[in-house]
């Protein structure tokens, strides 16, 4: 395989970045976590299934957080296809 | 004092800039006028505010708007500020009419007197404001106007590049004056105008002195003085309109205006500041006065005209004493009015010839005799020829320096006669070009007739006011006085003798030897520019004391040499990008390392 | 219990993997693929810390900015595809390194 050098560098540096982060990862805390906050009223107790509390949490709190996503999913998806209207049919915005 | 007239004195041309694009869509002609219509209504409600102020009474208005930060919109209703209202909304009010006329086959009005009625809206807002902050955000307001109208016939390259070139100049001193304001907020925790006049504890003089030389940056860019003149000669791109407008009667004053409320608001001004402020004015008056002698377009000699008359205010307002503030506002309402009546006389003579090059013209005094007399008219009060109305604000100017006296008084009085010289001179020396002797070839061929009506009203209705607003000093005095803090040591009204004999001298010496090279052409101006010694006096003039091919050396040239070597830095390539974002992380993370586990 | 500090190198190594894909291939679909990579990453860790605060409890909050930004991921990958498609009928290849003028 011909010598890449984008290639090299980037293996040589992502290894060293991975080395040296794991290094400060697992021997020091993050100072934030001390700042916190710890009294949280919506906490769930892992007895009950997440998914179903999850669900529940959603749906009560953050409904219109749901409703703004799927609207952009919808968006998303008219723009692709949009976009993916070849030059034959339909045309090109120009 | 007509109801909410100080508000709606600067909203209404405000929103009538925001409605001339539906308007336009109606009828062309009904833009044109009812663009007219609100300025002249404006100018209605300006004037409505002077006899109250007349008669003593001035006020502040103001609106909270962001309380924690101390912001609040309001008005200042007090002789300066109605003065420059008035004067900003009645030229502004005979240029619209005279723009109808003017501008008549010209594509893109829309944008034209979208751009001017937010100008003269913006400019009225500026002098009406009552803090700091609010002014700096009309002052943003009106370079952008001047940016977009210097700019307005953007297909040609000379025009945008001198847009531009407007704007980032000014830009400059805009930063200045941020600066400034910035520092005023953050020691002082207040901006408007009463709050810092009468502030409880007393401002140290240091900060005084430095927050006013700052506010004194942003004039000096906004007002074309010495080293930030450059825009200006250049901004006569744009039409004549606008640069009777903004870049004669109205923007460029926003400076003076600046340093003459400093004036009034800080309670004290060190001696330093008001050295500076002489220093530059002296310099750029006698500096722009000499290089309007070598320059052959006609707008551009009546910009360094402009920059050298602004001089003359600022040193005017540098001498620090009651006289001489009270002097630079005379004299800043006579040139305004002299100065846009010679820069619309200017527009019709290159309405009806269609060049600029007053090479190029002659002997158009049979064919446009109102336009003639008119501009002689204006001439004349630029030089300073008694009765018109700028030989008594300049020969207040020269007293005031005068009784001053000392090492600065008599150099400014040096410098200002020396400098009403060389005005006289090339004064003589536009008219003599323009309209006498004989036709060149080139104008044979056209056919020259008098400007239209709509063109010559504001001509004729200006030229009387510059005949007939010099003989209201007194009343312009006890106007204004109110407002100074130390009015008791006025003595205006007594004319001394010596400086009035000098300033006459000066007529005769300057005008004298123009007479004779121009008007009876008995000697050429040939051999100026090409004598063996003058030759070389004659370049430096011609090239501006080569401040421009320095700026633009040093920032244009040098800046895009940089970017391009620094260019190769860059390959475009997205692999090539994040090897330098992990690169730059995994430095970050050395960082971090090294400082936490020192030891290990 | 496993301690934290696992559990973050772990998310840790799954973002450097995704940041060495955007870095070195040249496919433009890999690319694509590398910015999911990341964006796991990341939903992965709000989880894990959503867990650390008492034993036996659970931060919902960090489950429903996890919910949304799954979607977002979604509708981000199916935009860039298409811009990759858009890429390839214009420059006729999938390489990313010749992209490299601005005029097109």
């Amino acid at each position: 395989m011909a010598f890449d050098r984008i290639e090299a560098a980037g293996l040589i540096l992502t290894v060293l970045a991975v080395m040296v982060s794991c290094f400060l990862t697992a021997y020091n805390d993050f100072p934030a976590f001390q700042y916190a906050s710890h009294s949280n009223p919506y906490m769930v107790r892992l007895t009950q299934p997440i998914g179903q509390e999850v669900s529940k949490f959603m749906w009560e709190n953050r409904g219109l957080d749901l409703i703004a996503q799927a609207l952009v999913l919808l968006g998303a998806a008219v723009g692709c296809l949009v976009m993916l209207r070849s030059e034959r049919e339909g045309g090109r915005l120009e | 004092m007509l109801p909410y007239s100080p508000w709606l004195a600067w909203l209404i041309p405000i929103i009538g800039s925001l409605s001339v694009p539906i308007i336009a869509k109606i009828n062309g002609k009904l833009r044109d006028w009812l663009s007219f219509t609100f300025v002249a209504t404006s100018s209605i409600f300006t004037f409505s505010m002077l006899p109250d102020v007349f008669n003593g009474r001035s006020a502040e208005l103001q609106v909270q708007w962001i309380p924690y930060f101390n912001l609040s919109y309001g008005v200042l209703i007090d002789p300066l500020s109605v003065f420059m209202a008035s004067l900003v909304s009645f030229i502004g009010a005979l240029i619209m009419l005279y723009s109808i006329g003017y501008m008549a086959h010209e594509e893109g009005l829309t944008r034209y007197y979208f751009f001017m009625l937010l100008f003269i809206g913006g400019m009225i807002g500026l002098v009406m404001a009552n803090n700091f902050f609010q002014l700096y955000i009309f002052w943003e307001i009106v370079g952008l106007c001047s940016y977009a109208l210097i700019g307005f016939w953007y297909k040609k390259p000379e025009a945008a590049r001198a847009g531009m070139k407007a704007f980032i100049v000014t830009r400059i001193g805009d930063v200045c004056l941020l600066l400034g304001i910035l520092i005023l907020y953050l020691n002082t925790g207040q901006l408007t105008f009463s709050a810092v006049r009468n502030s409880a504890s007393p401002l140290s003089a240091s900060l005084l002195t430095t927050v006013a030389l700052l506010f004194f940056g942003g004039a000096i860019g906004k007002s074309a003085q010495v080293p930030l003149f450059v825009w200006l000669p250049d901004a006569m791109e744009g039409p004549t309109t606008v640069s009777a407008l903004i870049h004669a009667a109205t923007m460029v004053k926003a400076g003076v205006y600046l340093v003459a409320r400093t004036a009034i608001v800080f309670p004290s001004l060190s001696s330093e500041y008001l050295l500076a402020v002489a220093g530059v004015g002296a310099v750029t008056a006698f500096m722009a006065a000499t290089m309007a002698l070598a320059t052959f377009d006609i707008k551009r000699v009546l910009a360094y005209s402009t920059i050298s008359q602004i001089g003359y205010m600022m040193f005017s307002l540098g001498l620090g004493t009651s006289g001489g503030w009270l002097a630079s506002q005379f004299h800043l309402m006579s040139h305004a009015l002299f100065k846009a009546l010679l820069f619309l006389c200017a527009g019709a003579v290159i309405h009806v010839t269609g060049t600029r090059d007053m090479r190029q013209m002659g002997g158009l005094k049979r064919y446009m005799p109102v336009t003639y007399v008119t501009f002689i008219i204006g001439a004349l009060s630029l030089s300073g020829v008694p009765p018109f109305n700028g030989f008594w604000s300049k020969d207040l100017i020269l007293e005031e320096c005068f009784k001053l006296g000392g090492y600065m008084g008599s150099f400014l009085f040096f410098v200002g006669t020396s400098t009403a010289i060389i005005t006289v001179a090339y004064a003589i020396r536009m008219t003599a070009l323009t309209f006498m002797g004989e036709e060149p070839n080139l104008l044979k061929g056209k056919k020259l007739c008098e400007a239209p009506n709509v063109m010559t009203v504001p001509l004729i209705v200006l030229a009387s006011t510059c005949v007939a607003s010099g003989f209201l000093q007194p009343y312009f005095i006890g106007f204004m006085s109110q407002i100074l803090p130390r009015a008791n040591e006025l003595s205006i009204a007594s004319i001394e003798a010596l400086p009035l004999t000098v300033s006459l001298i000066a007529l005769i010496a300057g005008g004298l030897p123009a007479y004779i090279i121009y008007v009876r052409r008995s000697v050429s101006p040939e051999t100026f520019t090409k004598g063996r010694f003058s030759r070389y006096l004659y370049k430096i003039l011609a090239n501006g004391y080569y401040f421009d091919s320095f700026y633009n050396y040093v920032f244009v040239k040098g800046v895009s040499y940089i970017s391009n070597w620094s260019r190769k830095l860059q390959t475009g390539i997205l692999n090539v990008n994040m090897i330098a974002f992990i690169a730059a992380f995994l430095s970050l993370l050395s960082f971090f390392f090294a400082a936490l586990e020192g030891g290990v | 219990m496993i301690p934290l500090s696992y559990y973050l190198v772990f998310t840790l190594i799954l973002y450097l993997m995704g940041v060495y894909c955007l870095a070195t291939k040249r496919n433009m679909i890999r690319l694509v693929l590398g910015i999911e990579i990341l964006i796991n990453a990341a939903n992965l860790n709000f989880i894990i810390l959503s867990a650390n605060w008492k034993t036996g409890f659970v931060d919902p909050l960090a489950h429903s900015i996890v919910i949304i930004s799954i979607a977002l991921a979604g509708c981000v990958s199916a935009v860039a595809l298409t811009i990759v498609v858009y890429a390839y009928r214009h420059y006729g290849t999938l390489d990313v390194r010749k992209l490299k003028r601005l005029r097109g």
